[in-house]
């Protein structure tokens, strides 16, 4: 028998009454934002780090001697400067010493920041930098989870990141660098 | 049949082993309760999450059609499974059309269900875990003692003893981030290597036809990402109806499962990669069963965060592999009776019915009820063993005639303050192996408060 068919029949030969789709009324909570952001950041063992905008954070961040030219991004700023396109990269054995991708947006509850498909160039990229930066801009910050879910989109592939990749599988001892990035920082504009 | 009774007493066995799991694990309990208690509205996003899955549950033939629609408009290939060899067959057919032998697997308490390693492993196919707490049960042959961290039965020696033997690792050295470092190296060789990846789902969206899979380590995605073709195996109750659930349900997962305000890679795969096939099998394995039983229907809404068993005084001190099943603890001694009572009529017995349980549940399962239950239905099926049933007929008949059980009570008293204590906490007296009865009063409560009752009243 057709297994889905199977399955389909089993189900609907169970009564059961309806059950109504919960309303649900989330309100919002108002509160500073980029403070709480800041906060869950720091507390998942990441960096954060603020600057007023792009200008500042290129002159007082990527110009105090980070080798740009070693980094890989899909930020156009940081392509002109020399570092190469993610999209490009075409061999996963290539060690990449740091990634530096725009988030669409960050959550204040737990330092989550939203990145699309089109942010990574592709879809590895985030997981085979040794170090992952996110850059987010205090406009973007939403309070829950709930508010982000309302704005962002399936698109074909996205997801949340909320710090360096972790592991407390060894006796409940924490350590940061499982299989992923080894390091994370969020840069926060505005 | 599984013999909790047995397989917990050669675990507490080792005193200062078991005290240490204890410790270990209430101490992810602690974790959840601060998550928690940092949401002001943690309680009415329990109520939403446990409305949304009934409304599912209770519509989940309508919620697997738009699934299904969903998802192959976005041009997943999505398939249908009524039993564990039905999904194991359908996933060796996908290796093989690609031509894949060396698969990734990301953590994935279904597949352990439908013991897919082993088929697979049998058909010529290399299976890596990729979760580090699962490679680890992986390299030892052993199952995942619970569900979320599927190693912490071991002690960081162990897993030093292990890898040295197997990864070459420095000997002695027990240093987590060194053994850490060590399997990433191992763990990266084979994802580079690998041309297939499984994973399990999260949560399933029905609405976009999203698969959602939750990971610390991102070991999912570096398998997803680098496979030649993307796998993932739900279980049926894993929909959820709307992209917006997603937000209650996310909230809850991981403040419940570790007390993190969120896992590290929350990951949607909506749509494949150019040239990369993806699929989705849809699993049943006896959860239609499970549905038709309306007192344990409410069961199919667990999302897996563990937090039942972190809090269970009887999980934290007989270890997971003692309940002999997939899913061990609580939620474990709810699900697994329904596929096969005889065998493991004694896991809802593995319970002090305190409602710990039900109490934590991120999705409000009414588990020390439903464990009760299946009790009574042991009962009735005559499958409880003798030591049970001649002690519980007895009680029985006592406690129904109330003289009779006043005439007992005086008998008893008498006696226990008469006995010797070696005979009193003898090795007949179950009771007594761990502790000594208190010393019996001269009267019951109910002479008691025959004398001392306030006039009148």
């Amino acid at each position: 028998m057709d297994p889905k068919k199977q399955i389909l029949d089993r189900i609907r030969s169970i009564r059961q009454a309806p059950k109504p789709y919960p309303p649900q009324a989330i309100e919002s909570q108002e509160k500073d934002l980029a403070e709480a952001f800041t906060g869950m950041v720091k507390l998942s063992g990441s960096t954060l780090l603020r600057f007023e905008d792009q200008q500042t954070m290129i002159d007082e961040f990527v110009k105090a001697g980070h080798p740009v030219n070693e980094w890989v991004s899909t930020w156009d700023p940081l392509i002109r400067m020399g570092a190469s396109e993610a999209g490009k990269i075409t061999d996963a054995r290539i060690v990449i010493s740091c990634a530096v991708l725009p988030g669409k947006f960050g959550v204040a509850e737990n330092g989550a920041v939203w990145v699309p498909e089109e942010a990574m160039g592709q879809r590895t990229i985030p997981f085979l930098a040794e170090h992952l930066i996110l850059i987010v801009h205090a406009k973007d910050l939403v309070a829950t989870m709930h508010q982000v879910y309302a704005v962002n989109q399936p698109g074909s592939y996205g997801l949340f990141i909320a710090g360096p990749s972790k592991t407390a599988d060894i006796e409940q001892h924490l350590v940061l660098g499982a299989q992923g990035p080894l390091a994370h920082t969020v840069i926060l504009l505005g | 049949m599984s013999q909790h009774p047995e397989a917990a007493a050669r675990f507490i066995a080792d005193n200062e082993r078991m005290a240490w799991h204890d410790r270990s694990i209430w101490n992810a309990r602690k974790k959840r309760d601060l998550a928690s208690h940092s949401i002001e509205e943690w309680e009415q996003l329990r109520s939403w999450a446990s409305d949304i899955k009934e409304h599912t549950l209770a519509h989940l033939d309508h919620y697997l059609e738009v699934f299904e629609k969903q998802a192959t408009a976005n041009g997943v290939k999505v398939h249908w499974a009524a039993t564990a060899e039905e999904h194991n067959r359908i996933v060796l057919g996908i290796l093989r059309e690609n031509e894949a032998r060396h698969m990734v697997k990301s953590k994935s308490m279904l597949t352990e269900e439908c013991h897919l390693n082993p088929f697979l492993e049998a058909n010529g196919i290399e299976v890596i875990d990729t979760d580090l707490g699962e490679r680890i049960v992986q390299l030892r042959e052993e199952i995942p003692s619970h569900i979320v961290t599927p190693a912490i039965h071991l002690k960081k020696e162990d897993v030093s003893k292990l890898f040295e033997e197997k990864l070459h690792t420095e000997p002695g050295n027990a240093d987590p981030t060194y053994l850490t470092r060590e399997a990433r190296k191992h763990l990266r060789a084979h994802f580079l290597a690998c041309d297939a990846a499984l994973t399990g789902v999260n949560f399933a969206v029905a609405e976009t036809g999203t698969v959602v899979v939750v990971t610390n380590e991102g070991n999912s995605d570096l398998g997803v990402h680098l496979g030649k073709v993307q796998i993932h195996s739900m279980g049926i109750e894993k929909l959820i109806p709307k992209w917006q659930d997603l937000g209650i349900f996310t909230r809850l997962l991981a403040r419940s499962a570790t007390g993190q305000p969120i896992s590290i890679y929350t990951s949607h795969y909506t749509k494949p990669r150019p040239d990369v096939p993806m699929h989705i099998i849809l699993v049943d394995n006896g959860r239609t069963e499970q549905l038709s039983r309306e007192h344990f229907r409410k069961s199919l809404a667990c999302i897996r965060c563990g937090a039942c068993m972190n809090t269970c005084p009887i999980y934290r001190r007989s270890g997971g592999h003692s309940y002999g099943s997939t899913i061990p603890g609580p939620i474990g001694s709810i699900l697994t009776p329904g596929k096969d009572l005889k065998k493991y009529s004694p896991l809802p017995f593995a319970s002090t019915l305190c409602g710990s349980c039900s109490d934590v549940c991120p999705v409000k399962i009414d588990i020390h009820d439903q464990l009760y239950r299946w009790r009574q239905i042991i009962a009735e099926e005559h499958l409880l063993p003798k030591y049970k049933t001649i002690p519980l007929g007895l009680a029985g008949r006592i406690f129904a005639r109330g003289k009779r059980y006043d005439q007992a009570g005086r008998i008893a008293r008498w006696w226990l303050r008469r006995l010797p204590a070696w005979m009193v906490n003898s090795r007949l007296n179950a009771w007594s192996k761990h502790r000594d009865l208190p010393n019996a009063p001269r009267n019951s409560f109910k002479e008691w408060y025959e004398q001392n009752r306030p006039h009148g009243s």
